[in-house]
């Protein structure tokens, strides 16, 4: 099923995710950036979000323009994911517009919709690319295999829509941009006999905590923290800093800690400013996912463990002995401010 | 009952992989290919539905080249009950896109009423697959899933979906397409006795020309035009030395001395280290002053 676009296309449909209720993600803030970038002066980005109930003048939006537009899709039917339904709007939306590209970003849901919008319309899906780039009638995808060791640059005429979820590497400077984005609110009536797929029930996580691929900062624990309760302390640790809490797939298969906070091949690739890996000893899969950190620090009581050889700062010890105390210290200093 | 399960080959995530600029070569060292890990899990989903339900007969399916014998060898010595091996000349190299296609041929004759696979290769990231053969069979699809219940009465199959740290307990009328997630458990393995009795086992191959495909109703629809190193990307020079020999050279890049980070490795009293820490910390702007 080949949709055709028009060669001279230059729109961009984003779809993108707010965090509590009003901001942009993080993860949608970098693919607004990379939309833009690719849009240039003459291009336009449409930048879509679903909810059921989205307090839409509250909405801080950033990195849009007046070429640009936002479109509010709004339905009750959209208060839980469901993958049917998301997939059945998205689709429509974008026969309707016909965009060269559609982005989205990396979250687990964002990856299960673009996965099967790419299947519905029988669309070219480039699974988590890196950076996109066009010169005249050619998008380019890169993308990184094998585990992060190797990249792809993969190439797409435009001659179709392409679907792509961005894991963004480069750090773009965020665009210079006049104006006001169009905004468009459409509330959507959903038939409930859409949903081919029943939700049962829904089990939300126990705290609402920052996660990895949202954070600057990644504090993250393996088998060495030999336990659930353990995470605590990097939790402590984390909150001091601003961070989220990661996880190795040892932490995760062992129960300790949510698959949506592993980090490595089977779990999550992120690039924060800082991961501190505590009790992780950097099995080749781990490093996968979070060697491209700006800055990576290693807690391990072996000196020999290969996540050193990828440290900027590295401490041979008991990270039961380490984190305590640094905690603590953090703790007392901001106490006597 | 019959589930399919479509397992692919991969490269093994302990292959240690590189781009050598200078040649232009994409370098392995530990080079081994292995079933992809969440198609074990699609396969143990499977032989896990069977011991429940009366009556199943699982499918295992691969595209790929000759070698890739070795993965359904292994899926009947773990248990399943017959493999296939779409095998031909014209299937290699096939991006996912294409290979769904050929699978969603072979597929629409013979009726499945589950069709499971992992739910994307470790190696590409790819996870068009299940998808793809959803669309392509009208099937059902659910995504990410662990923990399946078949209900024959009912015919319908049960799923926790894990997404983004929140689980969706989903339902959804037979037949459907199942992309398997990793579960909290090991995946069953192969007994000595069962891995020897597969290995003498004959593999019934599929050609192109049998599912209907000639070169010129397939291909792919994209073009690798460039490969480089991330290493490369970040600027940072690889280490050349006139003097190493290559088994040194070869110890760099397996220890990331390439990676260009300069280590401080403190051996202190957890005490000095806590300092230190927050020292490096504050300089590094992570913390404030």
């Amino acid at each position: 099923m080949l949709r055709q676009i028009n060669p001279q296309s230059r729109e961009i449909l984003v779809i993108g995710e707010l965090t509590g209720g009003k901001s942009l993600s993080k993860l949608t803030k970098s693919t607004i950036i990379e939309a833009k970038n690719l849009a240039g002066r003459e291009g336009e980005v449409y930048l879509c979000l679903l909810g059921a109930n989205i307090r839409t003048s509250e909405v801080a939006i950033e990195y849009l323009g007046e070429n640009d537009h936002v479109l509010y899709l709004i339905s009750p039917m959209f208060g839980q994911y469901n993958n049917d339904i998301y997939n059945n709007v998205i689709c429509q939306l974008i026969d309707q517009m016909k965009p060269y590209l559609v982005m989205l970003t990396t979250t687990d849901i964002a990856r299960n919709l673009a996965s099967r919008v790419a299947a519905r319309l029988g669309a070219p899906y480039v699974a988590e690319c890196t950076a996109v780039t066009r010169l005249e009638r050619k998008l380019t995808f890169e993308k990184f295999i094998y585990g992060n060791q190797l990249v792809n640059y993969i190439q797409y005429a435009l001659a179709e829509t392409v679907i792509t979820t961005l894991n963004s590497r480069r750090k773009l400077s965020p665009p210079d941009v006049k104006g006001q984005p169009e905004i468009q609110v459409l509330e959507l009536e959903i038939d409930p006999d859409e949903v081919v797929c029943r939700l049962e029930e829904v089990i939300h996580p126990q705290q609402d905590r920052l996660r990895v691929e949202e954070a600057e900062i990644v504090v993250s624990g393996g088998r060495g923290l030999r336990g659930s309760e353990n995470f605590r302390l990097l939790e402590d640790f984390a909150d001091l800093l601003g961070g989220a809490v990661g996880a190795s797939r040892a932490a995760v298969d062992a129960g300790w800690r949510p698959r949506s906070d592993q980090v490595g091949q089977t779990g999550k690739t992120i690039r924060p400013r800082l991961y501190i890996a505590c009790g992780i000893s950097g099995a080749i899969q781990h490093l996968a996912g979070m060697k491209e950190s700006d800055k990576i620090v290693a807690i391990n009581k072996d000196e020999t463990a290969p996540i050193f050889k990828y440290a900027d700062m590295g401490i041979v010890g008991d990270l039961f002995e380490v984190i305590p105390q640094v905690v603590e210290r953090i703790a007392n200093n901001r106490k006597a401010v | 009952m019959n589930i399919l399960v479509v397992v692919e080959q991969v490269l093994s995530t302990e292959t240690q992989v590189s781009f050598n600029q200078r040649t232009n070569q994409v370098e392995f060292r530990g080079e081994k290919y292995d079933m992809n890990l969440y198609d074990e899990y699609a396969l143990e989903e499977s032989l896990r539905i069977k011991e429940n339900t009366p009556s199943v007969k699982i499918t295992a399916l691969t595209l790929g080249p000759q070698n890739a014998e070795s993965v359904l060898r292994e899926c009947l010595a773990i248990g399943a009950d017959e493999v296939v091996h779409l095998n031909d000349e014209l299937f290699n190299g096939l991006d996912e896109y294409a290979t769904s296609t050929v699978i969603a041929a072979y597929a629409q004759q013979r009726k499945y009423d589950l069709i499971l696979c992992g739910k994307r290769r470790v190696d590409t990231g790819s996870e068009y697959i299940g998808p793809a053969l959803a669309e392509a069979l009208e099937y059902q699809f659910i995504g990410s899933a662990t923990d399946l219940q078949v209900d024959q009465k009912e015919n319908t199959v049960r799923a926790n979906q894990s997404l983004d740290g929140t689980t969706y307990i989903l339902k959804t009328a037979l037949p459907a397409v199942v992309a398997i997630e990793k579960g909290l458990y090991e995946p069953r393995y192969p007994t000595i006795k069962s891995a020897l009795i597969a290995k003498k086992k004959s593999i019934p191959k599929i050609d192109a020309k049998t599912l209907g495909f000639v070169k010129e109703n397939i291909s792919n629809k994209s073009v690798v035009v460039k490969i480089t190193s991330p290493l490369a990307l970040k600027g940072r020079a690889v280490l050349e030395s006139q003097t190493q020999s290559a088994s040194d050279r070869m110890k760099q890049i397996m220890y990331g001395l390439v990676q260009g980070r300069k280590a401080s490795i403190l051996h202190e009293q957890p005490e000095m280290a806590a300092q230190k820490l927050i020292e490096w910390l504050k300089v590094n702007g992570f913390l404030s002053q």
